[in-house]
């Protein structure tokens, strides 16, 4: 604002215009000068060669709460300034010498100087624009200094506050780490708006959770840290943040004198820390969503003496606004990401039941962000003898997939009831999908082992490998994708299974994972890392293939991957075998 | 083998329209398809024909844009070619069972 060279011109040129009119107004009775000065909004001074001021208007007048000239050509220019705490535009301190009108006694040509004086007395802040000319005797000597004080408070704050609004946007933008962000805000609000700043959130209990506090100087935040200790768990409803918390509304604590400290303090110890921090003037704000206050918002003007008004209220309305969104939102996102972990856990198998005969192990590495259901899934249950085996894919991510899923485990285990045969599963499911209203796809390879035999229907899934004496080989035929085709088919295929063989099911996201240069993992360097593997069981190999995924992909990885890995033991068959012989032995010789 | 960065073409006189892919159609290149085809819907365009030629990877996600697309032309009224699928490409469709369902045409008619 200072540095603007039109404002300086025009101050100069206003200066100039007022000296004119003075000099017109001289030539006449003080009187006539005193009317024209006096009608003036501006505040107006007149700087004398030794310093003094030998005239001000009414509104100067007013302002330093003097009733007469005749008291402010008695009063001394140091006392006269010494009422307020005065500052420049950065903080700096601003002293009798630095004015502009005694700068231009001194021969100086000084900008117009930006004020802010807060009144030691009332605590009152207000921002002034300075602006001097010189009234020169005939010789071109200085005579006087004639300045104008325009009050520029309001459209100072405005821009100040304008300028917090922006930043704290950013800040409350950056992060969903809502502690951290109220931190940010806090340490933002210092010193310009306030001196402290805190925010605290309200527990469901009523109690009050410390977020941020923040002052310019680190050894003050001890202090309030200390304070923190004396405060009860339980907030006192008639008062302070309390009362805020009551009644949702904000509380402006205009003047904090001593005997409120006094009345407030549990003990000495209390008193001389409440004492210590030496507040002016408090002001706390709740931070409301909707109808809910979920905590509050704390300023605290101390050493700067300023003290705060409805304007300051309502702007820390506004902030208080912003950063209630912001927990709001941080709150939702942490409450989603919630909600999905748990509905995700609830769409596979708690555990990898005891299959008798098998050794089952399984991984599953959902895509990309926490927030989100994955699409792929597996489940192992028994039906009657047998037990089945599904693992697949299906379209879509979030609740949408979270719903499809659920539909098709319940629908494959539904079936089963009425009829196990893989292919049979795969058909219902089909059919569940396409009675849906929008287009349901999904992949899916369904596995049934009995104490016999094993079978597998596919459904636009991968196939999965056998792991065993004949080196790593595909199993089952390739059937049709499940819940929108015309024409259909899952043939389905016994897979001959021998003790210490392994089948391996997976998802696309296994074979599909990108590595540098956008390679595909593919299936070659599956079969490759499970032949590397060796004679592993089935949750080792589960650990070296989510290592090798891990190891070859490059970014962030793309799609889920599910993976389910059952080695054949063969001791429920054998002992299957074994009754049988005894069976058959048995009746020969009954 | 490096992958072709994904690359897709689209131009339509208003009426007719061609989508051409090149690159790996994949879980992160379908949304790109499915917004210029839903680009040129909104443009009014009737016959949309997706050329194959250049896509050597086309994973589940791919698949399904395909069949969803498939199912939206005959559910709006409007005409949904594919053409030159190759080898790689083909093998998938034909894996999942899709080959005969989805409106491959003739690259001479395409």
């Amino acid at each position: 604002m200072s540095s603007d060279p039109n404002a300086m011109g025009d101050a100069a040129q206003n200066a100039g215009q007022l000296v004119e009119q003075l000099r017109r107004a001289l030539a006449g009775s003080e009187e006539r000068l005193g009317v024209i000065l006096d009608s003036l909004g501006e505040a107006i001074t007149i700087r004398a060669r030794d310093d003094r001021l030998i005239y001000a208007n009414r509104a100067a007048l007013d302002r330093m709460g003097l009733e007469t000239v005749q008291q402010l050509r008695e009063a001394d220019p140091q006392e006269l300034l010494g009422a307020w705490e005065t500052t420049g535009e950065h903080g700096e301190p601003i002293v009798l010498g630095d004015l502009p009108s005694v700068r231009v006694l001194h021969g100086e040509q000084p900008e117009p100087l930006l004020l802010r004086a807060v009144d030691r007395e009332s605590g009152e802040e207000r921002w002034s624009l300075l602006k001097t000319t010189a009234v020169r005797d005939p010789g071109g000597a200085v005579e006087a200094a004639v300045t104008i004080i325009e009050d520029v408070t309001e459209s100072r704050r405005a821009a100040m506050r304008m300028e917090f609004l922006t930043r704290a946007a950013d800040v409350l933008a950056s992060s969903l780490d809502y502690q951290q962000t109220l931190r940010n805000v806090a340490g933002l609000a210092v010193p310009q708006l306030a001196d402290w700043c805190a925010v605290d959130l309200f527990t469901e209990e009523g109690a009050r959770e410390p977020v941020a506090i923040a002052h310019i100087d680190p050894a003050k935040i001890l202090t309030a840290e200390r304070l923190r200790a004396f405060e009860p768990k339980v907030l006192n409803p008639d008062q302070g943040l309390g009362l805020v918390l009551r009644t949702g509304e904000s509380q402006l604590y205009t003047d904090i004198p001593d005997e409120l400290l006094v009345a407030a303090a549990l003990d000495d110890e209390h008193l001389s820390l409440l004492r210590e921090v030496g507040m002016r003037s408090v002001l706390i704000v709740p931070l409301s969503i909707r109808e809910r206050t979920i905590g509050a918002l704390t300023m605290v003007s101390a050493e700067s003496g300023r003290t705060f008004d409805s304007s300051d209220v309502e702007f820390a309305g506004q902030i208080a606004a912003r950063a209630a969104l912001a927990v709001e939102s941080a709150r939702l996102y942490s409450e989603r990401s919630a909600v999905a972990l748990t509905l995700q856990s609830s769409l596979l198998p708690d555990a990898i039941p005891e299959i008798p005969g098998w050794e089952v192990a399984a991984l599953y590495r959902p895509a990309g962000h926490e927030s989100e259901v994955g699409g792929d899934f597996y489940d192992l249950w028994q039906a009657g003898e047998e037990w089945l085996m599904m693992i697949g894919d299906v379209t879509g991510k979030g609740v949408s997939a979270a719903t499809l899923t659920s539909l098709v485990r319940h629908t494959a285990r539904a079936a089963s009831e009425f009829d196990s045969r893989p292919a049979q599963i795969l058909q219902r499911v089909d059919a569940a999908l396409r009675k849906r209203p929008t287009a349901s796809l999904c992949t899916a390879l369904c596995l049934r082992t009995s104490p016999d035999a094993t079978a597998i229907a596919v459904g636009g899934h991968p196939l999965p490998l056998l792991v065993g004496e004949n080196g790593i080989v595909d199993v089952g035929e390739h059937g049709t994708m499940l819940g929108a085709l015309k024409r259909t088919r899952w043939p389905e295929r016994a897979v001959s299974v021998r003790p210490g063989e392994t089948l391996v099911a997976f998802t696309d996201g296994v074979t599909d994972t990108v590595g540098a240069g956008g390679e595909r993992f593919g299936a070659a360097r599956l079969r490759e890392t499970l032949g590397g593997l060796g004679d592993a069981t089935p949750s080792a190999l589960c650990d070296g293939l989510a290592a090798a995924l891990e190891e070859f992909q490059v970014g962030a990885q793309a799609d889920d991957t599910a993976i389910v890995i059952m080695r054949f033991t063969g001791a429920r068959a054998t002992q299957q075998r074994e009754r049988d012989l005894l069976g058959v032995h048995a009746g020969r010789n009954g | 083998m490096p992958q072709t960065p994904f690359e897709m073409d689209s131009t339509n006189d208003g009426s007719k329209g061609r989508v051409t892919l090149t690159g790996e159609l994949d879980i992160a290149t379908v949304p790109r398809v499915q917004q210029a085809v839903d680009a040129m819907l909104a443009e009014g365009v009737s016959q949309i024909t997706i050329d194959l030629a250049g896509v050597g990877f086309v994973d589940s996600s791919g698949l399904r844009l395909f069949i969803v697309l498939d199912q939206r032309a005959a559910a709006e009224g409007w005409t949904l070619a594919l053409t030159r699928p190759t080898p790689q490409a083909l093998t998938v469709f034909r894996v999942s069972g899709v080959e005969d369902e989805l409106p491959f045409v003739d690259p001479s008619t395409a």
